[in-house]
């Protein structure tokens, strides 16, 4: 396999960074509803610092993601998708990008609205942004949970696309996003 | 806490050297605290520093000129008062778990012997204060260490005001500040650096 994508597969960076980032979206979301609930404690602080750091780590990795995604376009969509499905696929891809980009840094804005330092795999906290603000942080906590949401959401309209592409339309949409397979 | 304390100190220090305390012997000299003092603490949180200040305290400040062994402080720290910019960290504070408000709602500093460490002309200087702090029902013996400075107060002229400045680093593990889990110092440090900003006038001018 190439690194680069080429006009019919996404190559090993590619699906390296949707791997990579899929696992760790889905790690912190998990953590994230494991976490809310727990009284407040030395533990607590510590798996809130975990979903932190997977949080900047998405953050990071998005930036990387984006500009890896300039240098090497994206396959074409099939040239037999209906136009709204070329609609829905875009608007699907630019809001997951968007979350990428959106949910980590509202979380360490209410980090830091919290007066929480943001502390990244015990090995350097962020600089704090914003100053402490209650009532800002009750903001940015109803919008980061929502957008969590809104993100756990979006990746199932994700995943049941790719299914429909790969079972029902039997394309190669969801193929050229697998590893190891050429046809 | 220890700020107030310090305050105290400082003013008792002072009113020892400094050119004003003209009264007579015996006479003990009164402090009052001023809006703008802040008794506060730095902690460890995750490795970030985490500030919090005690909104509410009160000061008995008590000089003798140039009688120091009758001078002494007594700080008392309303614990609930605290803020550091987060209300389910300053209600943690506040629970059984860390000073448990319920049943100690203060904090104390007292002492009763000053010592210079380094005087300058007009007053000021540097300072130690020898006392002792009580968090919970923990009672150790401190030493506070302060910086001292005089002005004419801004707002009353004639009046003396002094400034103290210190700071005092306890483990907050030796006064049962953590039960439990909050024994763990690998989120909330041990060490806590006390620190104190007092202003405060002569009584009664």
């Amino acid at each position: 396999m190439r690194i680069r994508n080429d006009d019919k597969y996404y190559g090993l960076a590619a699906q390296g960074f949707h791997w990579l980032v899929a696992a760790l979206v889905l790690t912190t979301i998990g953590i994230a509803l494991y976490m809310t609930g727990l009284p407040l404690s030395p533990d607590k602080i510590k798996v809130y610092n975990l979903h932190k750091s997977i949080g900047v780590t998405i953050l990071a990795l998005a930036v990387l993601r984006l500009l890896w995604r300039l240098a090497s376009p994206a396959p074409p969509l099939p040239a037999d998708m209906a136009p709204w499905e070329r609609r829905a696929a875009r608007a699907s891809h630019v809001a997951l990008y968007g979350l990428l980009f959106a949910q980590p840094a509202i979380g360490v804005l209410h980090s830091n609205a919290a007066s929480f330092p943001v502390l990244v795999f015990g090995v350097f906290a962020l600089p704090a942004v914003i100053g402490p603000d209650a009532e800002l942080k009750q903001v940015l906590e109803v919008v980061h949970r929502w957008l969590g949401r809104g993100f756990l959401g979006l990746i199932c309209l994700h995943v049941a696309a790719a299914l429909r592409h790969h079972f029902v339309l039997k394309d190669d949409i969801m193929r050229r996003m697998l590893p190891g397979r050429r046809a | 806490m220890t700020g107030r304390l310090a305050g105290a100190i400082a003013l008792m220090l002072a009113l020892a050297s400094a050119p004003v305390a003209p009264a007579a012997a015996g006479d003990a000299a009164r402090w009052t605290v001023e809006p703008g003092s802040r008794v506060g603490f730095i902690a460890q949180q995750s490795g970030a520093p985490v500030e919090g200040v005690f909104e509410r305290f009160e000061a008995e400040i008590r000089f003798a000129p140039g009688d120091l062994a009758v001078s002494r402080v007594a700080v008392t720290i309303d614990v609930a008062s605290v803020n550091s910019q987060s209300q389910d960290r300053d209600q943690t504070i506040r629970s059984a778990s860390l000073f448990d408000v319920e049943t100690w709602p203060s904090a104390r500093f007292e002492a009763e012997r000053f010592e210079a460490v380094r005087l300058e002309p007009g007053g000021d200087g540097e300072f130690r204060a020898l006392g002792r702090l009580t968090l919970r029902d923990v009672t150790r013996e401190v030493v506070l260490p302060f910086r001292l400075g005089f002005q004419d107060h801004p707002d009353e002229p004639g009046t003396l005001r002094a400034r103290a400045v210190g700071e005092l680093t306890v483990k907050r593990l030796d006064y049962g500040v953590g039960q439990g889990l909050w024994t763990d110092t690998s989120v909330v440090a041990d060490e806590v650096v006390i620190v104190i900003d007092i202003l405060a006038k002569r009584a009664g001018q």
